[in-house]
Order: C-alpha cells, then structure tokens, then sequence
C-alpha cells in the first residue's frame, strides 16, 4: 500500500451520501469551474478515486497547496466520500 | 385583486394551523425575493431557482441590466483586463433558471405586510426576503466630499462607470503629477482593494507615466497583506508610492475637490486625481427595512437570517456576521449557506450545517499576485475563522505567477456560479 492508501481505501468503502455531497460541492464551485478554466483545473466528472486520493493528500500535507490544503484539513472521512461520489465518476 | 396572506391567515378559524404551514397554505408555491443582483443576491437566487426546481418562486430585484463586477475592477486600471469582461447579465438567472429578474430598485420593506415596495411602484410579496444591496458610504466621512463630489474625485468602490472615470484621469495625469488615495477605516469591502488598487496603478503609471507620484492616505494602523504589498511596491514600483498613515494625520482628512485639494492634518496638498474611499455602511434598503445596528445588519451565523426578523436574510457587505472579510467571495459562499437554509424552511430539502471559506487574491504587479484566505464555521456568537492561509513574503516568481493564473480561474468560477 503507498502512504495514505488505506486511508484511500476506507473512504471508497464507505457509503456516501449524495444528497451531503451536492451541498459540499457548492463550496468547490466558488473557483472549480465546470467549462475548463485556466489556472485552476476542473473536478467534475474525473474518476472518484482520483478525488478521493487528492483530498487525502491535501488532507495529510502529502500534497500541497495553500487553498486545497485549508479546504481539506476540514473534511473528515464521510464528507470526502460524499463530494467525490458526487463530483466524480466512478472508476 | 393581489393576494393579501394577512387576511387570508387572519380571517381562518384555526389561525394555529394556518401558522404552522403558513408558506404551503398561503399560496401553492412559497415566494422567495432577492434584493440585489451581486455576490450574495445573484448566488442566493440561483441556488434557490436550480435547488427548488420549480417548487419555489424566485425574484431578483437589482435596478442595473449590467452587472459589472468589483473585482478585477484594479486590473482593469492596470490595463490588464477590459471593462466589457467584467459585465455579466441576467438573461440565464432568467431563461434557465425561472427566475423573475425585476430590474427596478427596492425602496421600502413592509416587514409586517411582507412586501417589498418598488420605486416604479407596487410591490412584491415575500414569505422569506434575502437583501444583499452591498454598501453604501457614509454621509460626511470625508469632509468636502459628497456623492456630487464623484466626479472630481471617483470612489471607484462599485462597479463599473467610476472605474472607467478613475482609469481616464489616471491616464490623462501630467507628467510627474500625483495620484492620491483616501482609504477608508474598517470594516469596509474588500480590506486589500485599496492596496490592490495602488498596485495597479503603480503598474499603468510605471508605464505611460513614470515619474507620477502615488500618495496614499490611510487612517488604519495597518492593512491587509501590508508585508506582501510593501515587499512588492519596493521590488516593482521603487520609490514611486508613498503612504501617510494615523501618525502623520490620516485620521484627519478633508478634501475640496474644485480646487482639488487634499488637507491632510492641517496640510495642503494639490493632487492631479484622488481617489476618495469613503467610510462604509450597509445598503441603505437594509436601514430602511428597520434591520441594522449601527452601520451593520447583525445576522445568524448558521443562516444570515436577521438578528430582528427571522424571515429576512442579510448577505454579503451588509452584515455583520462575525470573521469574514467583506469580499464577493464571502457574499458567494454566505449565499449557498443561506440557499440551503431556506430551501430547508420553504421545502422538504435537507438542511446541512453551515460552512463558509474565502479566498482574496491580490495582483500586486502583472504575474505578481498573493493571496489570503480561510475556512469559517457557524457558532452562537457570529461566523468564525477555523483554519486560514496567507501568501508569504519572498515567494518565487514561479508562485506568484501561479497565483495571478488561479485567479483568472476563481473570477471565471464565481461568476459562473453567480450568473450560470
Ligand atoms: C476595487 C474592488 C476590488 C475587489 N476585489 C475583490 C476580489 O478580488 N475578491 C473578492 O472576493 N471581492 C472583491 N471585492 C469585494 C466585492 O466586490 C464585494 O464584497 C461583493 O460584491 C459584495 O457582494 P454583495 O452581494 O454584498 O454586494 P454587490 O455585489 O455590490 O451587489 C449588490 C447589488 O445590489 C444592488 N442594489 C443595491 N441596492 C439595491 C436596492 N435598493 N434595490 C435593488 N438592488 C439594489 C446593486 O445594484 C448591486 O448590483 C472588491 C471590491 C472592490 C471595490
């Protein structure tokens, strides 16, 4: 398992709950537009695990970014898995 | 005949019952009215419209056609944007979304009537009211200037024509004259903006007018971002700006603007364009609806409704709501917690607890931007800051660049989520 994978792991086994996941991605929408845009990439309609693995990595600081990094250290588990199945495709 | 909810509960035996429902009761449909076409108001109606779909009604009342953002307004004055890309119209808000885009201005609340007052005349009936007028100046904050005084001396502090009237006199400045900014006290839209907007007229006149002067007249100790402009102003415009801050008399400030004149603590200097930033206040219509204490309309951290009326909301510039700056992204994000609040109350959609974030980038020269932002949640007391960020001094080339490029992102994001 790389670093972060069971935690990676555990939020893609959980059931997520769409309706939570609407109303949290309305904070995304503030800078993630869903047309492509420069300087800040779409998240829509990418695979949920990779939604899921980029919040973990934000999360722990494996990853970062000033904005993203901020964003994540509030989400706990239910919620990344809520704003990735409902941002996300399955993969 | 218009239909009067006060008469219909009134004259019903069981009054209680009427109560307890009283949105389902009263009118099939319960009617949501949105006061101010902005960060707040644009954002509140949309989410409403798109979350109820259809089971809600939805007027927006914002008096201008055109909305022309705030925001990248000082890009603009550092030629870097043009006005046209900062106006956003409502035709979507309309013709997707259902909403009915009144373009008149609100004039009067009936609190207990439950209507809104037009100034073409008539009135909208509400069973919950949103109000995100934005800001007003206060009356004699600066003395000598006035609202007949903008001309002479621009604010520039709402979108649109006092930009393009600011920008002319910038760029009509003699050689070597000098710019002078009034900057308001807090709290006030946008803490960086006035900095910001040194930064991008620093960059035109290090272009076109090298020599010119910069004074900024600043009755605050401090200001946002102070370290990250310094660093830059000293970096890219050396020399050129200089600020006066409470200790050399920027708390005592007037200005004559036919003899454009500023007097600062007794001296009086001549300046070629003054930017005058009044002291702020909330939209007026929120005063006139009986809602504010003192400047500020104090609201509810977990749905911005009013400390006073529980059926009126107070997004954006206007209220007091605790931690978060006065910026659009604030207004944005207070909006989609106040959508879901009364979508909750006026439906059957599901209430979640209120969170809030903000970020406010700031260009200090072109591929030079900061930034500085955080995340917010709802308590007893007011909205409060649970975790935040901020550009740091001495950053790479590569990062600043980065940041600018994350604002053109965010504005092309926020105004999509305001305007669809
Ligand atoms: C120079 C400058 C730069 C800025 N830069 C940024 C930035 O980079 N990032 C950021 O997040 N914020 C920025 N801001 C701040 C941002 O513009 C405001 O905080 C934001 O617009 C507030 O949203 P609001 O909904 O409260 O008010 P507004 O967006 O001002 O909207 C208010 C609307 O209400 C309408 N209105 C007022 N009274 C009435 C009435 N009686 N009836 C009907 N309609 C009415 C007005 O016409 C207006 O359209 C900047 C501001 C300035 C001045």
């Amino acid at each position: 398992m790389t670093p972060g994978g069971d935690e990676i792991a555990g939020i893609l086994a959980l059931e997520p709950d769409l309706g939570y996941g609407a109303y949290l991605a309305s904070d995304c929408t503030s800078c993630h537009a869903d047309a492509a845009a420069e300087g800040i990439p779409r998240i829509r309609d990418l695979p949920t695990g990779t939604i899921v693995a980029a919040l973990v990595d934000y999360r722990r600081g494996a990853r970062q970014h000033q904005v993203m990094e901020t964003i994540a250290r509030r989400l706990g588990d239910e919620e990344i898995a809520a704003l990735a199945a409902f941002l996300g495709e399955a993969d | 005949m218009t239909f009067d909810r006060r008469t219909v509960i009134g004259g019903l035996a069981a009054g209680a019952a009427a109560l307890s429902a009283p949105m389902v009761m009263a009118q099939g449909v319960p009617r949501v009215v949105v006061v101010g076409g902005g960060a707040g108001g644009a954002t509140a109606a949309r989410y409403i419209a798109k979350g109820s779909q259809g089971a809600v009604s939805v007027t927006l009342i914002e008096p201008t056609r055109r909305y022309y953002t705030c925001f990248f307004s000082n890009l603009y004055l550092g030629g870097l944007r043009e006005m046209d890309s900062l106006g956003h119209d409502y035709g979507t808000l309309a013709a997707e979304y259902g909403i009915n885009v009144v373009h008149d201005w609100a004039v009067g609340v009936d609190r207990d009537a439950r209507t809104v007052s037009l100034a073409s005349g008539g009135s909208i009936p509400y069973d919950k009211l949103i109000l995100s007028p934005g800001i007003d100046f206060k009356e004699g904050a600066v003395p000598g200037w006035d609202v007949t005084a903008q001309t002479a001396m621009p604010h520039a502090y709402k979108g649109g024509t006092q930009a393009q009237l600011l920008k002319a006199q910038v760029m009509a400045m003699p050689e070597g004259g000098t710019f002078a900014i009034v900057t308001p006290p807090n709290p006030y839209r946008c803490p960086p903006g006035p900095y910001e907007r040194v930064s991008m007229v620093a960059h035109t006149l290090s272009e076109v007018n090298p020599s010119a002067k910069i004074l900024i007249v600043d009755p605050k100790e401090g200001y946002s971002k102070q370290a990250l402009f310094e660093e830059g102003w000293q970096a890219h415009y050396g020399g050129m700006i200089e600020r006066i801050g409470p200790d050399f008399g920027g708390t005592n400030v007037s200005v004559n603007p036919a003899e454009m004149t500023i007097d600062i603590d007794g001296q009086v200097e001549s300046v070629d364009v003054c930017n005058v930033i009044p002291a702020q206040q909330a939209g007026h219509i929120v005063h006139a609806a009986g809602l504010t204490d003192g400047d500020w309309a104090p609201v509810n951290a977990d749905d911005l409704s009013s400390k006073t009326d529980p059926d009126v909301h107070i997004l954006g510039d206007s209220a007091a709501q605790g931690d978060m700056p006065k910026s659009g992204f604030a207004a944005n994000s207070q909006a989609k917690v106040c959508a879901n609040a009364v979508l909750g109350a006026l439906t059957d959609a599901r209430v979640f607890p209120a969170r809030f974030s903000n970020t406010c980038w700031s260009l200090i020269a072109p591929e030079d931007g900061v930034k500085v932002g955080a995340t917010y949640e709802a308590t007893e007391e007011k909205i409060a800051s649970i975790d935040s960020f901020i550009s740091q001094p001495g950053e790479d080339a590569e990062t600043r660049a980065q940041t600018y490029q994350e604002s053109l992102g965010w504005y092309a994001a926020i105004t999509a989520d305001m305007f669809g």
